[in-house]
């Protein structure tokens, strides 16, 4: 088990006028190797949360056990954790800092301490990795590239450090379709090929479908759902009831179900949804 | 004419032979919803900045309601016309409490007191936050601070809004309460809407989709002949709606649906037809 998290509870401004309670006894294991989305509206204490992760934020209540460390015990050096999970917060680029993409990569394992061959050897590694040519832009400034160039950069920049489980908030919100596309086929590669453990938070029901083995949903802090993205993508009324949007082609199935036509909404895809329809017109044509 | 281009080119670098904006001729009439896509760095935020004068073409000309944005005298009275709502709702919202962000444009323009009250209460019914009039901003959902950053340039009066991915940062809730808005000003008050966006699916209701690539018009179709070529959308790095694609595999299995039906709505329609 990569991740264990118990009972975990955080309450901002505890004790004054302006308390609130962010996240309310949430408890969860992930896996070594899982790629897991994380969906839920604006407020639903996803950020929260991944800031327990890497111990940015301390819970009010509860546990995070994080490859059998714990997270929050005062012995463990927040390098020991900053070497285990890394955070690719939403738009990183504007975190970007150095002179040269290069320099900027090697910030996160100069800080951990590494010597200057695994230091150049990880730059190389990450730089590739999120699909950027190495000695094209090893020598340019951050700000010359595009802002997708720069996302890759700055995610870059996290993987230099080696984590076992990489946490993304919206890794792809503002890029074009392709370039969103392009991004999330490199974080799975990362997850097939390289065994990292991706926690990916994404308003994008579309792309948590797409590419995410488990999912869980947040409502107002609690943690309502957590399970194969197949079965909570299936349930059409627990998906409704919680206010999130599910993919159009799942809207289509529920609207026609809703209106007699024999469809299982229970499908997801653009492909099941055609097979659905057209299964169901070659049976009118039987009658 | 709400908004007239004319040859306009645009370079950011003047030693650079590279265009960010590359010859663009466009009309828009008052009243129309037109969306503008293309991939990042097609430049269609750097066209939408030159509606506006905020960015000033190098070559061409931009005429807003018959004033020229180079003309530094017409700026301010432009600007008065075309509003902006940009990408990130903490970016731009100024005050500390709702109704007095929203009032901020308008105490500017120096219109008395007893005024302001009626024109800010307006502007927040028109997006439906009146009744969080006195929440702080930090109190807001993404799509609530979004419709108070349109209420905000509403309250000045425009006759065209510019919302420049204006729904990027928000989820799924908060990109519907924006589109609705900004549907509903287009269609019951008759303001010339502009919207920057790459999700294809707010489109299916606009006039116009203009698609942007290398600083060019790629192509100016109405929605149905836009989402029609999905070779070409791709080519341009764009995505096809996902009702489109149902639709059109349908078509292809000998099941009749309409040309024109680019939504939920529609395409249960014409399901249901057929029972």
């Amino acid at each position: 088990m990569s991740i264990e998290v118990r009972d975990l509870t955080h309450i901002y401004a505890q004790g004054t006028v302006f308390e609130q309670m962010a996240i309310e006894d949430v408890s969860f294991d992930v896996g070594a190797i899982d790629f897991i989305g994380v969906i839920g509206p604006t407020g639903s204490g996803k950020s929260t949360l991944i800031q327990h992760l890497n111990r940015l934020l301390a819970p009010t209540k509860g546990t995070v056990i994080v490859n059998g460390i714990d997270v929050n015990s005062k012995s463990v050096p927040m390098r020991e954790i900053c070497k285990r999970v890394g955070i690719v917060f939403q738009y990183p680029e504007y975190q970007l800092f150095e002179e040269t993409v290069y320099k900027d990569v090697c910030f996160g394992p100069k800080n951990l301490g590494f010597d200057k061959e695994k230091i150049d050897f990880l730059a190389k590694e990450s730089i590739e990795l999120v699909g950027l040519d190495f000695e094209t832009v090893k020598d340019l400034s951050p700000f010359e590239l595009s802002g997708g160039q720069k996302r890759r950069v700055a995610i870059a920049g996290v993987l230099a450090m080696k984590p076992q489980i990489l946490v993304l908030d919206e890794p792809a919100s503002g890029l074009d379709p392709a370039g969103r596309a392009d991004l999330l086929d490199s974080i799975q590669k990362m997850n097939k090929e390289l065994g990292i453990c991706i926690i990916l938070v994404s308003h994008n029901m579309d792309d948590v479908a797409h590419y995410c083995d488990k999912v869980m949903v947040f409502s107002k802090g609690r943690l309502l759902r957590y399970g194969r993205t197949a079965e909570v993508f299936a349930d059409s009324d627990f998906l409704l009831s919680s206010g999130l949007a599910p993919p159009q082609s799942k809207q289509l199935l529920i609207e026609l179900k809703k209106r007699g036509i024999p469809v299982d909404d229970s499908v997801f895809s653009i492909e099941g949804a055609i097979d659905e329809i057209l299964k169901w017109h070659s049976s009118l044509a039987g009658k | 004419m709400m908004i007239q281009v004319r040859g306009v080119r645009y370079k950011y670098d003047s030693d650079s032979d590279s265009y960010a904006v590359d010859g663009i001729d466009l009309d828009l009439a008052q009243g129309e919803f037109v969306g503008i896509v293309g991939h990042n760095g097609s430049g269609k935020s750097t066209f939408a900045k030159m509606l506006n004068g905020l960015i000033l073409p190098t070559e061409g000309s931009v005429n807003v309601l018959g004033m020229d944005t180079k003309d530094e005298k017409s700026l301010i009275q432009i600007r008065r016309n075309i509003g902006m709502v940009f990408q990130n709702p903490d970016n731009q919202i100024v005050a500390t409490i709702v109704e007095e962000d929203v009032a901020f444009g308008v105490e500017n323009l120096g219109i008395e007191q007893t005024k302001i009250r009626g024109i800010v209460d307006s502007a927040l019914t028109s997006v439906g936050m009146y009744s969080s009039r006195l929440k702080k901003p930090h109190q807001l959902s993404g799509g609530q601070k979004q419709r108070v950053a349109i209420a905000g340039v509403l309250a000045m009066n425009p006759r065209c809004i510019i919302l420049d991915e204006s729904t990027a940062m928000l989820d799924p809730n908060g990109r519907a309460e924006v589109i609705t808005t900004a549907l509903r000003l287009n269609k019951e008050e008759g303001v010339t809407v502009v919207l920057i966006t790459h999700y294809m699916e707010e489109l299916v209701n606009a006039d116009r989709i203009i698609a942007m690539e290398n600083g060019k018009i790629a192509f100016d179709l109405p929605p149905a002949k836009a989402f029609s070529d999905s070779g070409r959308l791709r080519s341009l790095r764009l995505g096809v709606p996902e009702i489109v694609q149902i639709a059109s595999i349908l078509r292809e299995n000998g099941i009749p649906i309409r040309e024109n039906t680019l939504d939920v709505e529609g395409l249960v329609e014409d399901i249901c037809q057929l029972k």
